[in-house]
């Protein structure tokens, strides 16, 4: 399903690169560029740690996208 | 299932037996008619007398690019707080592996094919063509191992996450342990692709085994062995799927 995110904003807002980002949510550099690239959702532990670490809710840092029918 | 794909399956098998039919007839009046079939002596007394100077060219081929995405990926590492030029070394060391992995499987293949020569080596006391095939061989595979475990250890400096030794048997296990969820994601996908190429590939390998051995008289053995590493390849994915459940981390 496919998922916006604006985790690379609230990153931008924190002041911290991607691998600081990885080391503060217990995860790979690789993981934060794939999260923020769209190219992977991230499972439901680490998106509560990543919104918690950017000070904000699930909802805020992801939303999932209207599929058009 | 629908009608529609059903009739697509049979027309495929139809439009394939017709084709295999027709080569078929072809191959066998050939046969029939006591004419020489074409061999592979040629390319594999060239392959066997010239191993050293094609290895050595193997070497030069895929060991340049090899180093250019090496370097490429190296240079880039110098800046780790760039996110792009990271990337950018991450696919850079992605090729480098590649060359490397294609460099050492060649090489060991153009043995292979050198060493269906040797009793006629050995008869001849050719040892100059024993020895300088083997040297080649561990040079180009030496060379691409060295390698292989520099940018391995590149890898791990950019990500000091990873663990596992690439000189040691249980690396592979160590490396995926060590991946958190996305990275194994990624791997997983990239499995499951090499899975549907080799499924592709073992089906051609099965069908120019079965031609080889009508043509070029090569014997059961390809065709057996074709066989024997499609069955390890299916049993080991539906193993794998019916176990999944339990996976949860492990290989």
């Amino acid at each position: 399903m496919p998922l916006k995110n604006r985790l690379k904003e609230h990153r931008a807002r924190l002041n911290v690169n991607q691998a600081e980002m990885g080391e503060l949510a217990g995860v790979s550099r690789q993981t934060i560029s794939l999260i923020e690239r769209g190219d992977y959702s991230p499972s439901v532990a680490l998106a509560l740690k990543l919104a918690k670490l950017c000070s904000a809710t699930v909802e805020d840092l992801f939303e999932l996208e209207e599929e058009e029918k | 299932m629908n009608a529609k794909s059903v009739i697509k399956f049979l027309a495929f098998i139809v439009v394939f037996g017709v084709v295999g039919w027709f080569f078929g007839l072809n191959v066998g009046r050939v046969l029939a008619s006591g004419q020489e079939m074409p061999n592979f002596d040629t390319v594999v007394d060239f392959i066997a007398y010239n191993n050293m100077a094609i290895q050595g060219a193997l070497l030069i081929v895929l060991g340049a690019p090899g180093h250019y995405y090496y370097q490429k990926g190296k240079k880039l590492s110098k800046n780790m707080d760039d996110d792009e030029a990271f990337e950018q070394g991450e696919n850079a060391l992605s090729k480098s592996v590649m060359c490397w992995s294609v460099l050492m499987v060649t090489s060991a293949t153009l043995f292979g094919i050198f060493t269906t020569e040797i009793l006629q080596l050995a008869k001849n006391s050719d040892i100059i063509h024993l020895v300088t095939a083997l040297f080649a061989m561990i040079v180009v595979v030496g060379y691409a191992i060295v390698y292989e475990v520099k940018t391995v250890e590149l890898a791990k400096k950019r990500n000091p996450t990873r663990k596992g030794n690439p000189l040691e048997l249980r690396f592979q296990k160590d490396w995926m342990s060590s991946m958190d969820e996305a990275e194994k994601y990624v791997a997983y996908f990239a499995a499951y692709k090499s899975f549907r190429a080799t499924r592709t590939a073992l089906l051609i390998a099965w069908m120019t085994a079965v031609l080889s051995g009508m043509i070029f008289a090569t014997g059961p053995f390809p065709v057996v062995l074709v066989g024997v590493l499609w069955i390890v390849h299916t049993v080991t994915y539906q193993k794998a799927c019916s176990e999944a459940p339990q996976v949860s981390g492990k290989l």
